[in-house]
């Protein structure tokens, strides 16, 4: 087993806290997700184990846009709860400190955008093989290597820690939720694509795209932006109906990302489709012209 | 070397096969009262042979037998056996495995059936100190089990692999020919023993499958068209390339070990 030394405290998260680590018998620097994992009368929850031994198990493929998962360790345990360490490589930053420093500076070239947009499908499209849904795809959980390379993190416990165990401080953020969750409808893989729309918007915009507080404040704001989904493809089993929908005013992408390209513009599009049957898959999105056309710096 | 070269060998070694037949036949039929408390640990068959019956009581899928299995041989792989009552991890590794495969045991169900198959005639156990003690083990060393393993509880079993493969061979043969012989019924046996001897972690899940398909096909002396079996080219190279012959009748070797192993009734 991997000795690691504290280093200091790290980022605290919605569901876990993570720490800068070092392993002592390489010196490498290491990520530490501390996680709790509650245990009943019937020992450790089922959910628990089936995604834990798939973190493992997806963190032998060493996909090049996804956190390389070093191990897993056991802490403390409680009467209630086992203290699980996960050891993550530690990564230079996340893309929402990367964002917030651009922000303040002359931005980001869209190379450099078109570049970590294909690096978080290319995550995506490996999580949806193995049947992962990310489910909160997000910045914060987006991270980037010193040389730039994309990978996602934040994945598989999601089910385990769901909102009971969340620790009561911290909000979780709505503003990358797809329209079906939002509305409380089964979702599935399409999801994660709505996210990735939001995060290419962002990219060029330098703020997020839709910033609700609310669940329904944050449908508002979607179809503020992109309008009314057509009749048919508003669902029809919910109680929210079609024609209670005021939207009022509705504002122009394009004039709200100028700087947003043709290609760019389609495939965002496409990726923030209302009715997640007809939003683009991620191995059609890495197949889109965005990628290939020729390099245009904006 | 190679086991081809000796035609001696060779007999020699289908002789073992045939008798093999015999003592899964023979084992079909006599339903064994092991004690088990007079058995000592045997390299893991004891365990694995509480985890088959035990797990069969249960009605757990074959699967989920076969992950409880592995992990009562890896667990054991990684620890002093003789701190450990090899029955507790087995009934444990049952827990867990049902967890694991979604297949979900009920703790009580594994409690009640492993006492009466550890003491067996004696009625259910009743709610009480042993049972809750016993509860509390299992959920104690489900945990342990999880620790010892990292984590790493999920397995890629030969049983996939091994029913495509019978499927393809099907193709071949035609339906007449492959229902001439059970071969695909005799495999799967093969392989569910050879979940009773930890060597079966040694080899890749695809290799374990190839020698217990070739263990039945042998039994039943089965010939696959086209497919001349000589030196050059095993039958099964169309499946699985990297599958030396040696290596290949080692497998089958340990298959067939474990009838060895079956312990005397008592
Ligand atoms: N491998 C890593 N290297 C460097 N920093 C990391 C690493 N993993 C996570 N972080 C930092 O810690 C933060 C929280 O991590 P993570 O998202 O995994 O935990 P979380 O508790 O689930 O957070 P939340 O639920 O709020 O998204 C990330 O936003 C990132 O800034
Ligand atoms: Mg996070």
């Amino acid at each position: 087993m991997m000795r690691l030394e504290l280093e200091y405290r790290y980022i605290s998260g919605a569901y876990g806290t993570v720490f800068k680590g070092k392993n002592k018998k390489n010196d490498a620097v290491v990520a530490l997700k501390r996680v709790r994992i509650p245990i009943t009368d019937d020992g450790v929850p089922l959910s628990t184990i089936r995604e834990v031994s798939l973190l493992k198990q997806i963190g032998t493929y060493r996909h090049p846009n996804i956190v390389q998962i070093l191990d897993v360790c056991h802490g403390k345990r409680l009467e209630k709860e086992l203290i699980m360490y996960i050891v993550f490589e530690h990564m230079e930053q996340d893309l929402s400190s990367y964002l917030d420093k651009c922000s303040r500076g002359a931005g980001i070239k869209s190379t450099e955008i078109r570049k970590i947009i294909h690096g978080i499908l290319s995550g995506v499209e490996f999580l949806h093989l193995h049947r992962i849904v990310h489910r909160d795809l997000k910045p914060q959980n987006i991270l980037l290597t010193e040389s730039g390379v994309v990978k996602l993190a934040d994945f598989g416990l999601a089910k385990t820690y769901d909102f009971d165990m969340k620790l009561t401080s911290v909000v979780v953020t709505l503003w990358y939720r797809a329209p079906e969750i939002l509305l409380g409808m089964p979702y599935a893989t399409p999801v994660d694509i709505w996210s990735v729309g939001c995060i290419l918007g962002e990219l060029y915009l330098l703020k997020p795209l839709f910033c609700g507080s609310s669940d329904s404040d944050q449908l508002m704001k979607i179809l503020r932006i992109l309008g009314r989904p057509k009749f048919e493809d508003w669902p029809q089993d919910i109680s929210l109906k079609y024609d209670s929908l005021d939207v009022g005013e509705v504002g122009d992408l394009r004039n709200l990302i100028p700087n947003l390209c043709e290609n760019g513009y389609d495939l965002m599009m496409k990726m923030l489709t209302f009715k997640y049957s007809k939003r683009i898959t991620a191995g059609d999105a890495l197949k889109h012209v965005y990628f290939s056309e020729e390099p245009l710096d904006t | 070397m190679s086991y081809y070269g000796s035609a001696g060998k060779y007999s020699n070694k289908m002789k073992d096969v045939i008798d093999v037949m015999e003592l899964q036949r023979e084992k079909n039929r006599k339903i064994q009262q092991l004690d088990y408390r007079k058995l000592d640990f045997a390299g893991g068959f004891t365990p694995a042979r509480f985890i088959f019956e035990c797990g069969m009581k249960l009605q757990g899928q074959p699967l989920t037998l076969a992950t409880a299995a592995i992990l009562m041989h890896r667990f054991f792989k990684e620890v002093d056996q003789s701190n450990y009552d090899c029955y507790l991890i087995a009934a444990s590794t049952l827990y867990l495995a049902g967890k694991v495969k979604d297949d979900p045991l009920k703790i009580r169900d594994i409690i009640n059936v492993a006492h009466n198959t550890l003491h067996r005639g004696n009625g259910p156990l009743e709610i009480g100190d042993e049972y809750w003690n016993m509860r509390d083990a299992i959920v104690q060393a489900e945990l342990l089990i999880m620790r010892v393993l990292k984590f790493e509880v999920s397995i890629t079993h030969p049983h996939k692999f091994m029913l495509h493969y019978l499927k393809s061979m099907e193709g071949w043969l035609g339906r007449d020919q492959w229902n001439a012989a059970p071969i695909a019924r005799t495999a799967a046996a093969f392989l569910q023993d050879f979940h009773h001897d930890p060597s079966i972690l040694d080899y890749a899940p695809q290799h374990v499958a190839i020698a217990c398909i070739s263990l039945a096909l042998q039994c039943y002396g089965v010939r696959l068209p086209l497919i001349e079996d000589n030196d050059d080219e095993a039958w099964y190279s169309v499946f699985v390339k990297d599958l030396q012959k040696d290596r290949h009748w080692e497998i089958m070797e340990k298959v067939m070990e474990v009838y060895n192993k079956e312990p005397e009734t008592s």
